[in-house]
């Protein structure tokens, strides 16, 4: 069994760094890059989450051999 | 793309034929911009430290990779592809080695770390040529010849590029993400993945991260693995991460550049001082 809340937590901070360094490009204005960057980090969790769960459906319907 | 500032009078060259140039061999380009002796300079600096990395590593470099590794494109991925001239010629003469197992030169870290420096010397040569190119031939640059410096600060140190244009904040912000991601990755690898022997393309990522990473390298890099890391893996994904997420700092760096060498000079200046009026 893994320890879920250091990859939860190591996750977290991966995510951070590759959507602020995504964002760099939208956002000219330092300040609006940083106030924009929480709902951005969540709504790349949210999905990165969907991608999970589609990829554990699959996994155990179509990938299944059992 | 809207060029006014750089329409009006001749750029210097094409773009990319500058480019180009200087990535098959180094300040060729600028020789084609008419810019010898910068050429010639740039010429001798990132062929010499080729030169030397493979003098000290004895060309075994490609030796590191596996058999089944060994491909006539794994130079791809490495950061000696800045210096594509180089790199042919190293695969071409040195190759994979001789066939069979041999002891590494004392100095090969180093020699590695010379043929490295000099792919990614040149890579920013090559923004150096692509800028200057678009500079005027005659009368001030605006600004292009100044593009390529802060894009090698951003390679050197995370953050350091953005530093220098003033933008402060998210200077910081890269430093401390990026920076931080290598020193935790370390941290959970347990100095493994500093290590190109053992990780020769993950090593490749990290390196883009630039002297952080060879810092880490050159302090913890060398020593052998002795405890089970069960976030090696882990510490491995986030350092390489880091070194390829700097290379969206560095394309934010020029593109920041770019923009203010091609936003047209103010029409009217503001006037330096406000002339004396005389009293009733």
């Amino acid at each position: 069994m893994i320890d879920p809340l250091p990859h939860l937590a190591l996750f977290v901070f991966a995510a951070l760094a590759i959507v602020f360094a995504g964002s760099t490009f939208s956002e000219l204005q330092d300040a609006a890059l940083l106030r924009s960057l929480p709902k951005k980090v969540g709504w790349f969790c949210l999905w990165c989450a969907i991608l999970a769960v589609v990829i554990l459906v699959l996994e155990h319907t179509v990938a299944s051999t059992s | 793309m809207n060029w006014p500032a750089a329409q009006k009078v001749a750029p210097r060259g094409d773009p990319t034929v500058a480019a180009v140039l200087t990535w098959i061999l180094p300040g060729a380009g600028h020789f084609y911009l008419g810019l010898p002796v910068f050429g010639l300079c740039a010429f001798a600096l990132v062929q010499g430290l080729y030169w030397l990395g493979l003098q000290l590593s004895d060309g075994m470099l490609f030796e590191y990779l596996e058999p089944d590794l060994q491909s006539s494109f794994a130079g791809v991925l490495t950061p000696e592809v800045g210096n594509l001239g180089a790199l042919v010629y190293h695969m071409k003469t040195f190759g994979y080695g001789i066939g069979h197992m041999r002891p590494w030169p004392d100095a090969m870290w180093l020699g590695c770390w010379l043929t490295a420096c000099s792919g990614i010397l040149n890579a920013c040569l090559m923004v150096q040529a692509h800028s200057d190119a678009r500079a005027p031939k005659q009368g001030p640059d605006a600004g292009f010849r100044a593009i390529a410096r802060p894009v090698l600060a951003a390679w050197a140190v995370p953050g350091l590029g953005h530093w220098l244009q003033g933008r402060r904040l998210r200077a910081a912000a890269f430093f401390v993400l990026l920076v931080g991601m290598l020193v935790l990755g370390t941290w959970l690898a347990g100095g493994a993945n500093l290590s190109r022997e053992r990780h020769f393309y993950y090593w490749a990522g990290q390196f883009l991260a630039g002297l952080p990473g060879l810092g880490l390298e050159a302090l913890f890099g060398r020593g052998a693995v002795a405890l089970d890391r069960p976030y090696a893996d882990a510490g491995l994904d986030l350092a390489c991460l880091a070194g390829l997420l700097n290379v969206l700092a560095l394309m934010d760096v020029y593109a920041f550049g770019e923009k203010r060498a091609l936003e047209p000079p103010q029409a009217n200046p503001a006037p330096l001082a406000v002339p004396a009026t005389s009293g009733p």
